[in-house]
């Protein structure tokens, strides 16, 4: 039996997944874009749920967002959370299109100053060698 | 309508004793509750012809169980166990909510596939944290969550419910007197796990958090356990020892969310709204003919996206709706009169399902709405794998 992980849970990327998270090595934040009909959507998919097509690319975007919803947890959701605590869960609404969401973390940001639509940027956590965390700080 | 509206019905509940973690397999509650519900009835084994649950443990990260009859009861297994295996003319599996099996049940009396169908969900409470993602890595949907936290279901109920919060101005003590009252309701239900366990409203303001805002009695318990429903035509179930509850109709959700976040209260409302139209088109009901709601509460904000996603209440308006004490057993729409999943303990909508058959039987006991003629029953969250069904009463 394996032991229980001491960290955060890493990211295993997929063949779908692979682009976004080499990109996010390099610190750009990309969602998915259809060549067809421009949709945008984040996580990535297999085919367009605009057009149901399936020729995609990865976009890099700007990074600018506004806060959609946020969590304050004061327990960790995982062993790996045991020495950042609070840590806030915040989905977030990435400008390029409404109902664009994306579940990170806030960091940097003073959990009494969250509020519905606070502008937020992107913010690159290099966990490993081979892996960045996409997070998110308010107050830009 | 739909054309076999009142034509299926529900004669006979049944329970195991529901416990945090209880010393009998969850193959001998299983039993137990299968067999409760045929007595009730006045059916034996034999009687079956179809068995139909869903028969997965739903739990997040860590390991998942898959042991039949210790984690899971599929229907072959409880078939074989019944002696039944080699003459049911179906059996029925979902890997949605077992509440899409009281549908697929419903379809096979109706078509003639069988006469007495057995719809059960057995959940047992896995060893450790139900929610505990202890491995190094995640994979598929969960890289974009488990990174960063989102592997709690809780947590992701606390964001749908922290927007709803903020964009409507509410705050947790608008909530405290439809917990409290439901917990009431609770001790009224000899089924409920928190029987003989009244809370107060600042009980629950004073609760522990799990994902602020949601407090752990923002959250259903799971338990060791199951809940069995009998389904046969009406005209078969007239026959049997107790009043039949009648199938008026049902719905299915289908709106698949726009992905990004687990829960986006947003898609919920959507997907409840459609699941809410194909409804009242199916029964040729609205909100004003519903005596009673029993609305999916796995988590508190789902009772808020039903109320308003069925139409009894504007969005941004139920949580006053039920601030005002209007959901409570006594007030204009009493809802979760057995106390809900919150009160009874965590059976994945068979609670909802099982008290809208008692409320239209004149079974609920001392929490009877009187003369409850169609009573609503609402399950998960809105989105795709969420159903609706109406009971009504026999005449
Ligand atoms: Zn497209």
């Amino acid at each position: 039996m394996m032991a229980p992980a001491t960290e955060r849970p890493l990211p295993l990327p997929d063949p779908l997944s692979q682009p976004f998270w080499d990109a996010a090595r390099e610190h750009r934040l990309c969602v998915q874009a259809c060549r067809q009909c421009d949709h945008l959507a984040y996580p990535p998919e297999i085919a367009c749920r605009g057009c149901s097509g399936g020729d995609l690319y990865f976009r890099e975007v700007s990074g600018r967002a506004t806060l959609h919803s946020w969590t304050v947890l004061r327990d960790p959701p995982s062993p790996g959370f045991r020495d950042r605590l609070p840590v806030i869960l915040a989905v977030v609404e990435l400008e390029e299109r409404k109902g664009l969401l994306l579940s990170t973390n806030l960091i940097d940001t003073a959990p009494e100053t969250l509020r519905i639509d606070l502008p937020v940027e992107v913010r690159f956590e290099d966990v490993s060698d081979d892996c960045t965390f996409i997070h998110f700080a308010g107050g830009a | 309508m739909w054309a076999n509206s009142g034509k299926v019905a529900v004669a006979g509940v049944g329970y195991s004793p529901l416990e945090r973690r209880s010393a009998q397999s969850l193959a001998a509650l299983t039993v137990q509750a299968c067999d409760a519900a045929l007595a009730d009835a006045g059916l034996g084994r034999h009687d079956l012809d179809g068995v139909a649950t869903s028969p997965a443990m739903p739990r997040y990260g860590g390991k998942k169980g898959v042991d039949e009859g210790i984690d899971i009861v599929t229907p072959w297994y409880l078939s074989d166990l019944f002696g039944i295996s080699g003459h049911v003319a179906w059996t029925g599996s979902t890997n949605g909510m077992v509440t899409q099996s009281l549908i697929d049940g419903a379809l096979a009396i109706a078509a003639g596939l069988c006469r007495h169908v057995i719809v059960y969900r057995a959940l047992h409470v896995p060893d450790g944290r139900y929610v505990n993602f202890d491995t190094a890595h995640a994979v598929g949907g969960d890289q974009y969550l488990a990174p960063y936290g989102f592997n709690m279901p809780p947590a992701w109920a606390a964001i749908a419910l922290r927007r709803y919060f903020e964009l409507y101005g509410y705050e947790r003590a608008d909530f405290a007197r439809y917990i409290a009252d439901n917990r009431a309701n609770a001790q009224l239900n000899p089924n409920a796990f928190w029987r003989g366990k009244p809370i107060t409203a600042d009980d629950y303001l004073n609760s522990r958090m799990i994902a602020d805002p949601m407090s752990i009695l923002d959250c259903d318990i799971p338990v060791d356990g199951c809940c069995a429903l009998i389904l046969t035509s009406t005209e078969r179930a007239r026959d049997l020892r107790q009043r039949p509850a009648l199938l008026t109709g049902f719905a299915a959700g289908t709106r698949h969310g726009a992905g990004g976040t687990p829960m986006n209260m947003d898609d919920m409302w959507e997907g409840a709204r459609e699941t809410a139209g194909r409804l009242w088109t199916a029964t040729g009901l609205s909100p004003a003919d519903i005596d009673t709601a029993q609305l999916y509460d796995g988590f508190s904000p789902l009772v808020l996206t039903w109320l308003e996603g069925m139409g009894f209440c504007e969005q941004g308006e139920g949580l006053a709706f039920l601030r005002e004490g209007h959901g409570s057993l006594t007030g204009r729409l009493p809802i979760n009169t057995g106390g809900g999943a919150l009160g009874e303990g965590r059976l994945h909508g068979m609670t909802q399902l099982a008290e809208a058959v008692m409320q239209v039987t004149d079974r609920a006991g001392e929490r009877q709405v009187s003369g409850a003629h169609h009573a609503l029953a609402t399950i998960s969250n809105g989105l795709a794998k969420s159903t609706a069904f109406i009971f009504s009463r026999d005449g």
